[in-house]
């Protein structure tokens, strides 16, 4: 059942096939590119140097965590694959940030690598509109200062060009890769496969920015040769918290991981080795991501620490494989050996394969439109590490809104742009394009100022309707979507509309909850809800209140923290209005910032320079404070007009 | 109060020189009527005198029957280059009540109206003539009660307040940083959070400090009181009277003459101290001196400063040495009186470092006083960075105080590090607008509802 075929025409003499969108590269930010443009029904090309290493799990075999579960449920609801995707081969579901009261919960699993690339590699095989090619990308030709044509060698030197309407390159860590592993060097983006050579060279000549990054790789060990009865086992959610806002199953066995530490003993044998880590000996000049250090780094930039945790996750079900989480490394084997073995457990671990650092080009994010299209060249779009992000989460969303505006571009619609009072994905874009990245960009629940109001239980509410514009959101999806809401709205109102007296059973109750009894006459279990002791499973429990309906997981959550934090988030909400406000709010054209009373001199300089067309964007000049803003808000108002 | 004031279509007018009688008067008259009332009360024979002409002319003023009030100098400034950027006008004349009552009623039978607290200055707001800040300074200024006060207004011309924000601002930086480090990395918070008490018990302290110079300023009657202590005849007025430098008290040798607290403004350094005589601290005390006995120890209670004055020729007595218990952690200092006298014992070793030794009476060793004590005072004073705020910086700095009150409170009951970074986030964003500018009516009212009439 396949679906299309490029279809072939002439240019300028020469035999050219010609297609609508073109995605560069298969990983997660490829897949999420294709996959999002062929559902929009633009005819997809995927090209790719090997199609069985399409969503291929490079490096750590799992799926969300904090900050980055979050844009796993925004994916999810725009209408990606990701979620989905981790739903039905994950082995290890665990959400993090649990504790009580906690408004920031982050969902994880870990995954079986193996179905997990090969679920997607089936999606993608499936998909309407979509076809993949496996090719090496010669060169991009431009037009006008458009993108115009992809011109590709397959693995029999046969060159083929095709005229596109939209370009969306995801190459990863494969521009001009380096690998290293202790003194030895290999050119190349992933154990075993090449290092795209051409396409960062071109575009620099384009005039593109570029920057050396750095990122690396654990080793992987044998589970058969290790002592897990000496680790402290690490059990997975009872209950699985899906991703997926849709109907999806979690249809695997999960499994155990383990936890580890290393000691004074394995940090004596990195220290002693240090001039041999390519990282000290200055052999890498990218720079690696600060939050995912490798050990080396861990070791000597925590000298204090007397162990760093470990954990050992099995990369898939039928596997020996293990990942051995918090030790990516680029000392020398027998060194990775030799310090490995100094931890409890570990004394006879064989190892598959060494840990290894690669260095990549990637592309200046600050040439990007929050559409994700570069400012220079019109139809070309770039998104996942080549932007300088780390993780496939971080991936699969640039990937995602990438391939969106690339099919609306080609449908000649409004392009898809999320702002940070909205989204994580939102909050990432608006930090790539304005701040640029001097590190791998990773992202935290600290990045995002609105975090209380940016949570997974209301990913959908926050980012449904707009999925379903572009056409990602189908019909089913978008009615169960409905209901949810309504659902929402009237358990909501149940709980406001329920008074509950001060019975002496319920009154005992909140004493054994550490809160105090009810004063006075009967209390709505909504206000009830607010004190920071209860929990509304406790309350619904507890209460003479019944449910006129079961509702799941993510309605109870958002009910519970919307009314705890209520205040913060009404606050928030103010916020976000305000900020919305000052974006509608231009800055006249003469404007002179040298008459703005209240900024300092360095700012009015500053603005001077870049002179900012909206409020919004003087906020994102770096070094503008809130005061700054608000002396320019003044100003515009009365002084001007 | 500025609800007629918003009115600015209205000719306002005020006295704006001291309380009367006094050598000359000056009325000060500004709006857009104030030439043409002016042109009707006012007469001059200069050929030089047009009323639209910035001037000084010399002439008579008549009210509207053409009663002569007196003979004026009248000054004319043409907006908008005049203090309130309107045409204004000011009438010099005899300070006398009779003859500034007669011109007031003239400038209102003229269609004048008397000017609300401020309304000169708001007018100056608006047409911009004054920033804001100027006019809070301005207002400052007319609270300043000593010469480091008048320091502390002028140095926030120089950012001083721009820096003290920046620098908690800086701190709340680093409280957030360690917040998001706990909601981001899960483990260890409770640690975590530990560390950020004390840079905000910090903020708390300094922000605290700042707000307590504002109130000392606006609160006139609050000047830093230095109490002086003591067995009764010990010669606490005595030496009063010779920091005054003059003669007041009853000094007298029956014991308890001081029977009820004196005080007394002086400067010492550069700030106004309010010097506080009390009644002597008996072992024994009795009827009439009772009263003034506990409102000895109630000063003390609330001095800044205190001094234990001891009769040389007696010593110390366990009263003394109460007090010094109670009140030693106080800036204080020990003065051992009447050494003129031909036998005195010496103070005892143990609070020798504490001692001056003087004779109120004769001023032996007055200078010498007088530099310990400017030494001792100027340790009691706020520390020197922390800068004055304006009224409406000083209310903001009180909701932050507030604010951080209830996180630490947080912290420990609840200590959910994403709600507390989010506490924080907005406490920094109201630190921010401390140095913003100001867009809210209700300070606007209030800033200019304190000045003096005729400003």
């Amino acid at each position: 059942m396949k679906r299309f075929f490029p279809r072939d025409g002439l240019f300028e003499g020469f035999h050219v096939k010609q297609v609508e969108v073109v995605v560069i590269g298969g990983g997660h930010a490829g897949c999420e590119a294709a996959l999002a443009s062929a559902r929009m029904g633009r005819e997809t090309l995927l090209v790719t140097l090997s199609a069985d290493k399409i969503a291929v799990m490079s490096c750590n075999p799992s799926i969300g965590g904090v900050g980055k579960g979050q844009l796993v449920k925004e994916i999810d609801a725009l209408g990606g694959e990701m979620g989905k995707n981790a739903d039905f081969t994950g082995i290890h579901f665990k959400r993090l940030n649990t504790r009580k009261g906690s408004a920031v919960q982050s969902s994880r699993c870990q995954s079986d690598k193996h179905l997990y690339a090969k679920r997607m590699q089936e999606v993608i095989a499936d998909q309407p509109n979509l076809e993949v090619v496996e090719a090496e990308v010669k060169g991009l030709i431009f037009d006008g200062g458009r993108v115009d044509q992809v011109q590709l060698r397959d693995s029999n030197g046969e060159e083929v060009a095709y005229r596109v309407g939209a370009a969306v390159i995801t190459a990863g860590t494969f521009m001009r890769a380096i690998m290293h592993c202790g003194d030895e060097r290999t050119e190349g983006g992933r154990f075993g496969e090449k290092s795209a050579v051409g396409l960062s060279e071109q575009l620099e000549r384009e005039g593109f920015r570029l920057i050396r990054l750095k990122t690396g790789t654990p080793p992987r060990i044998k589970a058969s040769s290790l002592d897990f009865s000496r680790m402290i086992a690490q059990n997975p959610d009872e209950k699985p918290y899906r991703f997926s806002f849709s109907p999806t199953e979690v249809p695997l066995p999960q499994v155990q991981c383990y936890l580890g530490f290393t000691n004074a003993k394995t940090h004596g044998v990195i220290q002693e080795n240090l001039s041999r880590s390519p990282l000290y000996s200055g052999k890498i000049k990218g720079i690696g991501p600060r939050y995912c250090p490798s050990i080396e780094d861990k070791v000597v930039k925590f000298p204090d620490k007397d162990r760093h945790q470990l954990f050992f996750e099995p990369e898939a079900l039928d596997s020996d494989w293990i990942y051995p989480n918090g030790i990516s490394t680029s000392l020398p084997g027998d060194v990775q050996e030799a310090f490995l073995r100094t931890v409890e457990g570990c004394e006879s671990a064989e190892f598959i394969r060494y840990g290894y650092a690669v260095e990549y080009d990637c592309f200046d994010p600050r040439d990007l439109r929050p559409t994700l299209e570069s400012k220079l060249v019109e139809g070309l779009y770039l998104a996942g590490q080549v932007n300088g992000t780390s993780g496939y989460e971080e991936a699969a969303a640039q990937g995602l809104l990438a391939g969106v505006n690339a099919a609306l571009k080609i449908r000649n619609e409004e392009p898809l742009v999320l702002s940070r009072t909205e989204s994580y994905i939102g909050v990432m874009i608006d930090d790539l394009i304005h701040q640029g990245v001097l590190e791998p960009y990773r992202m935290f629940t600290s990045r995002a100022e609105y975090r209380l109001s940016l949570r997974e239980d209301n990913a959908d509410i926050r980012l449904r309707p707009l999925g379903r514009r572009v056409g990602l959101v189908s019909d089913a999806d978008f009615a169960r979507f409905e209901g949810r809401v309504d659902a929402l709205k009237r358990y909501r109102a149940s709980l406001a509309g329920y008074f509950q007296k001060p019975t002496a059973e319920f009154q005992r109750f909140l004493e054994s909850q550490g809160t105090n009894p009810i004063s006075g006459g009967a209390q709505s279990l909504l206000q009830l809800l607010k004190r920071p002791e209860l929990s509304l499973r406790e309350l619904i429990l507890h209460s003479g209140w019944t449910p006129p309906f079961e509702v799941d997981e993510e309605t109870l959550e958002t009910i519970e923290i919307e009314s705890k934090y209520e205040g913060y988030i009404a606050i928030q909400r103010q916020e976000i209005s305000r900020l919305q406000r000052l974006s509608k709010t231009r800055i006249p054209e003469g404007l002179k910032f040298e008459e703005v009373s209240g900024l300092s001199y360095e700012l009015r300089e500053k603005l001077q320079k870049y002179r900012p067309e909206s409020l919004a964007e003087a906020a994102q000049v770096s070094g503008v404070t809130p005061a700054a803003i608000a002396a320019l808000l003044y100003h515009v108002e009365h002084c001007h007009g | 109060m500025l609800r007629q004031s918003l009115n600015t279509e209205r000719t306002i007018f005020s006295l704006a020189s001291g309380p009367l009688p006094s050598a000359v008067a000056i009325i000060r008259l500004s709006g857009s009527q104030a030439f043409e009332i002016a042109n009707r009360l006012f007469h001059s024979s200069q050929d030089s005198f047009r009323v639209d002409k910035r001037g000084m002319f010399y002439g008579e003023l008549k009210d509207s029957e053409a009663n002569l009030i007196d003979n004026v100098l009248m000054l004319t400034f043409v907006g908008p280059n005049s203090f309130t950027g309107e045409n204004v006008v000011e009438f010099q004349c005899h300070g006398s009540v009779s003859v500034v009552s007669s011109v007031e009623n003239a400038l209102l039978s003229a269609g004048a109206f008397q000017a609300e607290a401020g309304e000169f200055s708001y007018r100056a707001f608006l047409n911009g003539k004054m920033s804001f800040g100027a006019v809070e300074q301005l207002g400052d200024v007319f609270r300043a009660r000593d010469q480091a006060d008048l320091q502390l207004v002028y140095r926030r011309r120089d950012g001083s307040m721009e820096a003290f924000v920046s620098s908690l601002r800086e701190r709340l930086l680093q409280v957030q940083a360690i917040l998001d480090t706990a909601v981001d990395f899960v483990d260890e918070y409770s640690e975590v959070l530990e560390q950020v008490k004390a840079p905000i018990t910090q903020v708390i302290h300094e922000s605290s400090m700042a707000i307590q110079r504002f109130s000392h300023l606006k609160d006139a009657s609050h000047s830093p009181r230095l109490v002086l202590a003591g067995a009764p005849n010990a010669g606490k007025s005595s030496l009063f009277n010779a920091m005054l430098g003059r003669y007041r008290t009853i000094v007298h040798d029956s014991p308890g003459t001081t029977r009820d607290v004196v005080e007394e403004l002086v400067e010492i350094g550069s700030r106004r101290w309010r010097i506080v005589d009390t009644a002597g601290f008996r072992d024994q005390t009795e009827g009439a001196e009772l009263q003034g006995l506990e409102l000895g120890e109630g000063f003390l209670g609330s001095a800044e400063a205190w001094l234990l004055v001891v009769d040389g020729a007696v010593g110390m007595g366990d009263a003394d040495r109460r007090l010094l218990a109670t009140f030693g952690h106080k800036p204080h200092r020990v003065i051992w009186n009447k050494v003129d006298a031909d036998r005195w014992i010496e103070p005892p070793e143990d609070i020798e470092g504490q001692v001056i030794r003087i004779s109120a009476k004769t001023g032996q060793n007055l200078e010498l006083f007088w530099q310990t004590i400017r030494d001792l005072l100027s340790k009691s004073e706020l520390p020197g960075y922390i800068p004055l705020p304006s009224m409406s910086q000083t209310e903001k700095l009180q909701i932050v105080v507030e604010d951080l009150g209830n996180m630490l409170r947080d912290l420990s009951a609840i200590g959910v590090p994403e709600v507390l970074a989010e506490q924080n986030r907005q406490i920094l964003g109201k630190i921010e607008s401390i140095i913003g500018p100001v867009d809210n009516e209700d300070v606007l009212d209030r800033v200019f509802g304190d000045f003096c009439i005729g400003k």
